[in-house]
């Protein structure tokens, strides 16, 4: 299939402050893997110049329409957000690497932080509708505050374990993602886990599993100019220290022991 | 009526059309090879080789400017045998002219380099990136003066068995002197512009953008600035020239053709739109047939002609 599209805007909705949801009319011949990405052009200037990745955050093989949970950040997401249905919207994908199938294990535990909560929902939804519901997910959504709860919307109708960390106390544990992952996986210590998220909050879940020896996958977010694997732009270290794996082409996804952050 | 015609000759070598891929954007071909039709491209130019194989500088490398973008990769590639065992067979199978871009932190680098290319009948010319900005070492400045470039290209233009193109610098106070001594030290055509030095620091972390501090700038902001090279360029030598800097499309690329260049290369452009090249292939084949044109060569040059 190729990656070009030029895609009708389905759908544009604001759930919340500075919170979007935009569908894009682009269908695919397979329900898209968790992590992979679309690379957006948000504008047909060329100010800003760079394409923009998000993740894949919900696809309906019925009406062929692939969502994108953002929220407005800097001028890319502002351009966006402005975009109505009706208009064209050009776009590369879907890009990049996913989750490993995970549908084997016995215990899964997702780290979302904000805006890191798409790939991870999706995850969630393809991991669950294949059986392992109830309490084999555990999804730890860390927001901002209450105002950010719309992206979480869809976490709540899933057969999962959800819980939640504000960094105001507005809602759920009042403190970092990261605290209730240390409880977590002192409940669970065979869980699998992985997490997307600010890159503070990656850093940290890493440092944790590598400690407890835990199987941990990070979905990373970089500047990204192509998406392709030819500009060398998004790299990130590896930790075997031989050199750089490229976000866009060997990830997003990558197992936390593999990369340095 | 019959197509016009958008065959060009650099150096006695012919290529399909004037449109090529500028080096560093473009990988070494295979990366666009599951996109676009690279048998279409009038040549690619592969990513600058060095004699070891270089990691890059850490990230960030780049950032996004006013219709520009810094870059500071650190001339991250596979070095000069890898090159040779893993890359160039492929690039072979492609039926596309191939130029390879070497680069060097001095003098010896480029000659060892070229050494080790030598015999290969699958390149067809080499780019000698005298102009890479984002190397911390004496060979910065080969393009600085039109003393320093023509030693070295005289140099390696004695050992070269491909017509060679060095690519100059913009960041010179001389261009056109660097252009003429090139000329006068054996280049059989010359390209221009490599990027253009830059910075960029965030107005709220207060960080510099690039962990290299600065980079070199691409993309559109940059295409007057080489538009203004090249005629300056053009008006000193006799080489063809072949014109890079910002060229997103057709309209760019007949703009580039009219200031003096033979062909051009995309560079930023394959970032934005992977397949820029073809379309601007097909867009440029276009324009010259609703305009009555029979070959892309009546344009070069023909607004700065007295």
């Amino acid at each position: 299939m190729s990656i070009f599209h030029t895609c009708r805007v389905a759908r544009q909705q604001e759930l919340g402050k500075g919170i979007f949801l935009i569908g894009l009319e682009l269908p695919l011949e397979d329900q898209p893997l968790p992590g992979t990405f679309i690379h957006l052009k948000v504008s047909s200037e060329t100010d800003p110049l760079f394409r923009r990745p998000f993740s894949i955050y919900d696809y309906d093989p019925q009406t062929g329409v692939v969502e994108v949970l953002y929220k407005v950040f800097g001028r890319g997401t502002r351009i966006l957000s402005q975009a109505h249905v009706g208009d064209e919207l050009d776009v590369l994908g879907p890009l990049g690497n996913s989750f490993a199938p995970l549908e084997s294990e016995a215990k899964l535990v997702l780290v979302g932080g904000g805006v890191g909560i798409p790939p991870l929902y999706l995850l969630a939804k393809r991991c669950s509708g294949n059986g392992l519901g109830d309490q084999k997910i555990t999804f730890l959504c860390g927001l901002a505050g209450i105002d950010e709860k719309p992206m979480a919307e869809r976490l709540e109708r899933l057969p999962i374990d959800l819980q939640y960390s504000t960094d105001d106390g507005t809602l759920g544990h009042h403190g970092l993602v990261t605290d209730l992952l240390t409880l977590e996986l002192d409940r669970a210590p065979d869980a699998v886990v992985c997490a997307c998220g600010p890159p503070g909050m990656l850093r940290e879940v890493r440092r944790i599993c590598l400690e407890r020896e835990i199987r941990c996958y990070l979905s990373l977010e970089s500047i990204m100019p192509c998406g392709v694997g030819t500009c060398l732009g998004c790299v990130v270290k590896r930790a075997d220290g031989d050199g750089y794996r490229r976000v866009c082409r060997e990830g997003p996804v990558f197992p936390a022991a593999e990369i340095e952050l | 009526m019959s197509t016009p015609n958008l065959k060009v000759k650099i150096a006695g070598i012919e290529f399909a059309n004037p449109i090529m891929t500028a080096s560093g954007t473009f990988g070494y071909g295979e990366e666009f090879n599951e996109f676009i039709d690279l048998s279409r491209l009038g040549a690619i130019v592969t990513k600058s080789i060095t004699r070891e194989p270089r990691p890059g500088h850490p990230p960030p490398r780049t950032a996004e400017t006013a219709s520009g973008m810094l870059n500071a990769i650190g001339l991250a590639n596979v070095g000069v045998d890898a090159y040779v065992e893993e890359k160039l067979p492929f690039l072979r199978e492609l039926g596309t002219r191939i130029i390879v871009n070497v680069a060097g932190f001095e003098l010896d680098e480029f000659l060892y380099v070229i050494d080790k290319l030598n015999g290969r009948d699958e390149i067809d010319m080499i780019e000698l990136n005298i102009s890479c900005p984002n190397v911390k070492a004496e060979g910065l400045e080969f393009s600085s003066s039109p003393e320093l470039a023509y030693e070295t290209v005289r140099k390696v233009k004695a050992i070269c068995d491909f017509p060679l193109m060095p690519k100059l610098s913009p960041n010179v106070a001389d261009i056109k002197g660097v252009a003429r001594a090139c000329q006068e030290a054996g280049a059989d055509a010359i390209s221009l512009i490599n990027t253009l030095f830059g910075m960029a620091i965030d107005p709220y972390s207060h960080k510099i953008k690039l962990s290299n501090v600065t980079g070199g700038l691409s993309g559109p902001a940059i295409k007057p600035v080489a538009v203004a090279a090249i005629w300056k360029v053009a008006s000193v030598v006799e080489v063809p020239i072949v014109g890079i800097g910002g060229i997103m499309d057709y309209r760019d690329v007949v703009e580039f053709l009219l200031a003096g260049a033979t062909a051009v290369q995309f560079g930023t452009a394959n970032f934005i739109n992977p397949d820029c090249t073809v379309k601007a292939i097909d867009d440029l084949q276009q324009y010259l047939t609703e305009r009555d044109y029979t070959d892309v060569n009546e344009l070069r040059g023909k607004a700065i002609r007295p």
